[in-house]
């Protein structure tokens, strides 16, 4: 199911081809989306933002990359701009003036303990941590991580959902897993 | 003899995503999906039909408009019509323009 310039004639036929994308990429969306904005509700309102957007702009799909790489993208970037929504909310306000001394300074958000379902029983505990240090990342490393570590995608596929080049992806790991050490010693530290 | 697997809790929290497991999706949130959709198709319909009346009405508007530019148009060459005949009669008769 990679090229979806889908054969879609009659209405019948449309909807059963959606459905049949649907539950083909639905866990890949859903867990993605989850990873990245940290809550299941979130994550159940941009899986359906997704498909909504991807049944809206199946015209405009030339095939250029296969169906799942183009659902990774609308996912990752519907996601990164709740991210930046709920950062701009967070600003606006009181806390405005506050931050105004420190503009260019990324504030990170208070997220509640955060659980991936997936997550095995014995290290529930370090991945808490873990996921609290990937929601402070910059936002493209963020995003290579979550489809490295989470995803299992490949450079290649990373590459091909971020629209950037293989080594660059390489360079965004390379940086976020440095990050990471450097915001989990911390949290360690301070706790 | 087996040593315990991650002394450095930087390392264990690093080492954490090893066997995840992918996140299920809900199943009924085709269902969602589809009611969007349908809601979203609905609504475009409606302001497709907004805009065909819109449409139409301003058509009809720029028709009358043109009408009555013609009317006046048409009139006041008519009535220009009027005055050169009456000036030409007043310099046959009277050897002058028409004094008003």
């Amino acid at each position: 199911m990679t090229k979806a310039k889908a054969h879609i004639h009659s209405p019948q036929e449309s909807s059963s081809t959606f459905q049949d994308y649907f539950y083909t990429h639905k866990d890949r969306v859903f867990n993605t989306a989850l990873s990245l904005l940290q809550n299941w509700e979130e994550a159940e309102e941009l899986t359906q933002d997704v498909f909504v957007a991807a049944y809206e702009a199946i015209g405009s799909f030339r095939g250029q990359s296969s169906m799942c790489t183009w659902l990774y993208r609308i996912t990752v970037n519907k996601a990164l701009d709740r991210i930046k929504a709920r950062k701009a909310q967070k600003r606006s306000g009181f806390t405005r003036s506050l931050c105004r001394q420190t503009e260019h300074e990324e504030k990170p958000l208070d997220l509640p303990d955060f659980i991936h379902p997936g997550v095995l029983l014995e290290q529930q505990e370090s991945s808490i941590a873990l996921f609290k240090a990937i929601a402070r990342l910059p936002e493209n490393q963020q995003s290579a991580f979550v489809l490295a570590k989470i995803e299992q995608l490949s450079y290649a596929e990373i590459a091909q959902v971020l629209e950037i080049s293989i080594p660059a992806v390489e360079s965004l790991l390379v940086r976020a897993r440095q990050k990471l050490r450097e915001l989990l010693k911390n949290f360690y530290e301070n706790d | 003899m087996d040593e315990p697997k991650h002394h450095d809790p930087v390392e264990a929290a690093l080492q954490s995503l090893e066997g995840l497991q992918r996140a299920k999706a809900d199943e009924a949130l085709l269902q969602k999906i589809e009611a969007r959709i349908q809601a979203t198709r609905a609504a475009r319909q409606v302001q497709q039909t907004q805009v065909r009346r819109l449409t139409r009405q301003m058509l009809a508007a720029s028709v009358l408009m043109l009408l009555l530019n013609s009317a006046v148009w048409f009139n006041v060459g008519f009535k220009q019509q009027e005055m050169q005949k009456v000036e030409q009669f007043s310099r046959l008769y009277f050897t002058s323009p028409l004094n008003y």
